[in-house]
């Protein structure tokens, strides 16, 4: 049983599905059902890759963190696969890479390591949105996540230049004694860095051209999968290896304060569906990275797996509508759950519990949060929160009223069966554990235990 | 008996009505009635006999407490909610979603009921925030109302975010969520000032009050006509309840006003006598212009929040019945009056008056219950109205306050050319 597997399995079935192209849509569902079976199965555990300890050689961890960073991203890619098998069975071979990059991702313990992975995701990333076929906008994303990438490594060179080793928890020690002036700019370098692909300012404005123009596929799987996969790597950035100074801390402030108020009022600005979840998952992101520099790991997660799970449905009935429309204006889809009750009330049930109302589980996450927040004295960013809250809620809520009544003749959209049940499925589950809160509070309370990467060198 | 079997009875019959509901549209909106009749009579019967339990067995995370100032509120509002339902099977079938309407408006109820007793600042936000979406999605079933139900959103959710900012300032500094503790802490003056403001923020949102008073002639001037009858009655008062917890438990700390050995008020109770004021005169002056009964009405029923607030801030026995009081007047009143619209638009299918003339020979029991609830607003004698502006003018003069006594006056006086 080693972890290896997570990323060893899903990226030779990659290799075996280009030979054969009836087999790799199989092999792809295959393997990303295995990977959540095999977490079942699996102890926590480091791995040293060859025999060759940190610092010189590269080690996998898989502690609580990464378990639920694995269990939650593999299920949604899982969701998002299955869903879409059918339609765009070319892509089970990226889509297996995808998949070992994401595990990667979440599992590794060096900072190389992830940029690697950053790659590998990044550019299975790129290709599954060539699926938008909107080219510009795919370069555009391949141009900044390129730029993002190389900001990180320049930053992980200072690191390694100062302190000779790449492996995380080394650099977290070290970091921490270290001159805090002297780390804070390759921090943010890297924070940048990864900024891109976590949606925060300065380098997000390729989330337009993508989740604008996504499909039943990219929709979901950039805006869902990838956004909590990399909000869990950053959130392990922020609590295993950065050193926050002062400095750094205002500049990160800033940038999501920022990121926050614009976000909701780009969400609030726009009349096209896509575009309201996607400015409202960048105002989402940012939030989460605010929790984890606040050292609220155990809500911050969660917060990421609602938002993830949330966005998954939201995104994939939006562009299952939109592929039939034509169109994701507001205007052009008035009335049309009239006829499509199910998905209707899960896009609902989806909606409120990102806005935050009772009885969804976004409600027990928003309420601990603001709370965990409000403990620190500092009252900034319970404030713009809640400011940027009823603007989120109004958006949500004029879409929401917009999308189920109309005084003329509705668009005809019909869902498949499964779709109905997968989307209904969820958004139950949203509403059970937004009224039995226990468990959720008990994950986030053993999450918030984490503030190092257990094992190590 | 206890408030929990009541809050689950709700719950499962609003489910049942939205079950029937799918079925026969009439049957469905008759189980609300069967529902809110069954927690009003809770309420009221074992409220009275103090026997209602406010034990919790089934509901996670929720406590409930008991006191005189929620019981009153409860009984008032879910007795509004119960008279309301019954116009709910007649009119039910022009709503959109029907079903969806039943299981909303007895949703609604709960959410309500649960404000009133929870005795615990996060009980209170959920139930509080509960209300918000269900009755939301209320407003737009109606046809018309889209824009206003955004409207409704929009502020409602100001005021509750305000009221969770105040429970967290509170909590920091007490350690708990309990109402209890809350109460009997002493807070900085910082701390009060912030807690009485986010307080009154909250309060003036859910009321309609000025300047939060924008979504209030939008939401029940667009919002089904039973609706517009239950929000003015019931859900408003929310904001009555919020208004009462702040004013009475954090009274302002500042700088006192004195004005010749007389009014004699914390500077922050001025601000809001004063927004009051502005709040009747400003909802009087809107009121008359109207050519839409309904609109009409919803003006009213915001300067009606201005008196419920005038008298609040004077925070003496005499004020505070005359609040109180004002609430339950008002209450009745008001959904009486919007009842009555309810019904002539039934019948003729518009609520403007200009269209209306003469059809007192065709509705006259409806003309009557109109007129009986226009001359309580407009606090003529011997209706209940008479009672609470009567005594509200008498704190206000008391204090010397004169320009405020002007401003209730003048509320009273403007009601007049309405009924003409």
């Amino acid at each position: 049983m080693s972890a290896v597997y997570f990323i060893a399995v899903p990226l030779l079935a990659a290799f075996i599905s280009i030979l054969n192209k009836k087999v790799a849509p199989y092999l792809l569902l295959l393997v990303s059902f295995a990977s959540i079976t095999y977490l079942g199965f699996i102890e926590l555990q480091e791995v040293v890759i060859g025999g060759f300890e940190a610092p010189y050689g590269i080690n996998l961890v898989l502690d609580q963190f990464s378990y639920v960073g694995l269990l939650i991203v593999n299920v949604l890619f899982f969701i998002v696969v299955a869903l879409d098998v059918q339609k765009y069975s070319k892509l089970a071979s990226i889509l297996l890479v995808a998949l070992a990059g994401l595990n990667g991702l979440l599992l590794t313990g060096d900072l190389f390591n992830l940029f690697v992975f950053i790659e590998i995701s990044g550019i299975a990333a790129y290709l599954i949105t060539t699926t938008n076929k909107k080219p510009l906008a795919t370069f555009n994303y391949l141009v900044q996540g390129t730029v993002g990438s190389c900001l990180y490594l320049l930053g992980l060179i200072i690191l390694y230049a100062m302190f000779g080793t790449l492996n995380m928890r080394g650099i977290g020690t070290l970091a921490a004694d270290a001159n805090v002036v002297a780390v804070a700019f390759p921090f943010l370098l890297m924070f940048i860095g990864l900024g891109v692909e976590a949606k925060l300012l300065p380098l997000n404005s390729w989330v337009k051209g993508i989740l604008g123009n996504s499909n039943t596929l990219s929709g979901p799987m950039i805006g869902a999968v990838y956004a909590t996969a990399m909000g869990l790597v950053f959130g392990r950035l922020l609590v295993n290896v950065f050193a926050v100074s002062e400095q750094l801390q205002l500049i990160i402030t800033i940038i999501i304060v920022v990121s926050i108020t614009a976000g909701e009022a780009m969400a609030y600005a726009s009349t096209k569906v896509r575009e309201i979840l996607l400015f409202s998952s960048i105002a989402q992101a940012a939030l989460v990275v605010l929790l984890f520099v606040s050292g609220f790991t155990g809500w911050a997660v969660l917060l990421v797996i609602v938002n993830g799970v949330g966005k998954l449905v939201l995104f994939f009935i939006t562009n299952l509508i939109t592929e039939q429309v034509g169109s994701d204006e507001v205007n052009a889809l008035k009335g049309v759950f009239t006829n499509n009750k199910i998905v209707g009330l899960s896009f609902t049930v989806a909606s409120l519990s990102a806005i935050g109302l009772p009885l969804f589980v976004g409600f027990t996450v928003k309420m601990n949060m603001l709370g965990a927040l409000f403990t620190t004295g500092e009252y900034l960013f319970p404030a713009v929160i809640l400011l940027t809250s009823i603007v989120e809620g109004v958006y949500f809520v004029k879409l929401l009223i917009k999308l189920w009544n109309s005084k003329n003749e509705a668009p005809q959209v019909t869902f498949d069966f499964i779709v109905k049940y997968v989307v209904a499925l969820i958004a139950i589950l949203l509403i059970v554990f937004g009224v039995y809160q226990s468990p959720v509070e008990e994950l986030a309370n053993d999450l918030q235990a984490i503030n190092y990467i257990e094992g190590g060198n | 008996m206890t408030l929990e079997y009541i809050l689950l009875g709700l719950v499962a019959s609003g489910l049942l009505a939205y079950m029937i509901g799918r079925f026969h549209k009439g049957a469905g909106a008759f189980v609300t009635i069967l529902a809110s009749g069954f927690a009003f009579v809770g309420i009221t019967v074992w409220g009275y006999q103090g026997e209602l339990g406010t034990a919790v067995e089934y509901i996670p995370g929720i406590t409930f407490g008991m006191s005189h100032l929620a019981l009153f509120f409860g009984i008032i509002v879910s007795f509004i909610f119960f008279m309301v339902s019954f116009f709910n099977p007649y009119f039910v079938g022009k709503y959109k979603y029907p079903a969806l309407y039943s299981l909303l408006y007895t949703l609604s109820l709960a959410g309500t009921v649960g404000v009133f007793f929870a005795d615990h600042f996060l009980t209170m936000f959920f139930f509080f925030e509960f209300v918000v979406w269900t009755s939301m999605f209320l407003i737009p079933l109606g046809k018309k109302g889209k824009k206003a139900a955004v409207w409704y959103y929009g502020f409602s959710a100001t005021g509750s975010f305000a009221l969770l900012f105040a429970i967290f300032v509170m909590k920091n500094a007490t350690g708990t969520f309990l109402m209890a503790d809350a109460f009997n802490h002493t807070f900085t003056s910082a701390e009060n000032n912030i807690i009485f403001m986010m307080f009154m923020i909250s309060a003036f949102a859910k009321l309609g009050a000025f300047p939060l008073h924008i979504w209030l002639p939008k939401a029940l001037g667009k919002a089904p006509d039973a609706i517009s009858a239950v929000m003015s009655g019931g859900l408003e008062k929310l904001g009555a309840f919020v208004a009462v917890m702040g004013l009475l438990k954090f009274a302002p700390v500042g700088f006192m006003v004195e004005l010749n050995g007389e009014i004699n008020m914390q500077f922050g109770q001025l601000v809001v006598a004063i927004l009051g004021a502005l709040t009747i005169i400003f909802g009087t002056l809107m009121a008359i212009r109207q050519d839409d009964a309904k609109k009409l009405l919803a003006y009213s029923s915001m300067s009606n929040g201005g008196y419920i607030l005038v008298a609040l801030s004077l925070m003496n026995t005499q004020s505070v019945a005359g609040g109180l009081y004002h609430v339950l007047a008002h209450a009745l009143a008001s959904a009486a009056a919007f009842l009555a619209i309810a019904a002539v638009s039934r019948q003729t299918g518009t609520t403007k008056m200009k269209e209306l003339g003469g059809h007192i020979h065709e509705m006259p029991f409806t003309y009557m219950v109109y007129l009986i609830a226009i001359i309580s607003m407009a606090g003529i004698p011997p209706m209940g109205g008479f009672i609470s502006k009567w005594l509200i003018f008498q704190s206000v003069l008391d204090k010397g306050l004169i320009f405020i006594g002007m401003a209730t006056f003048f509320g009273s006086i403007g009601v007049i050319p309405i009924c003409i």
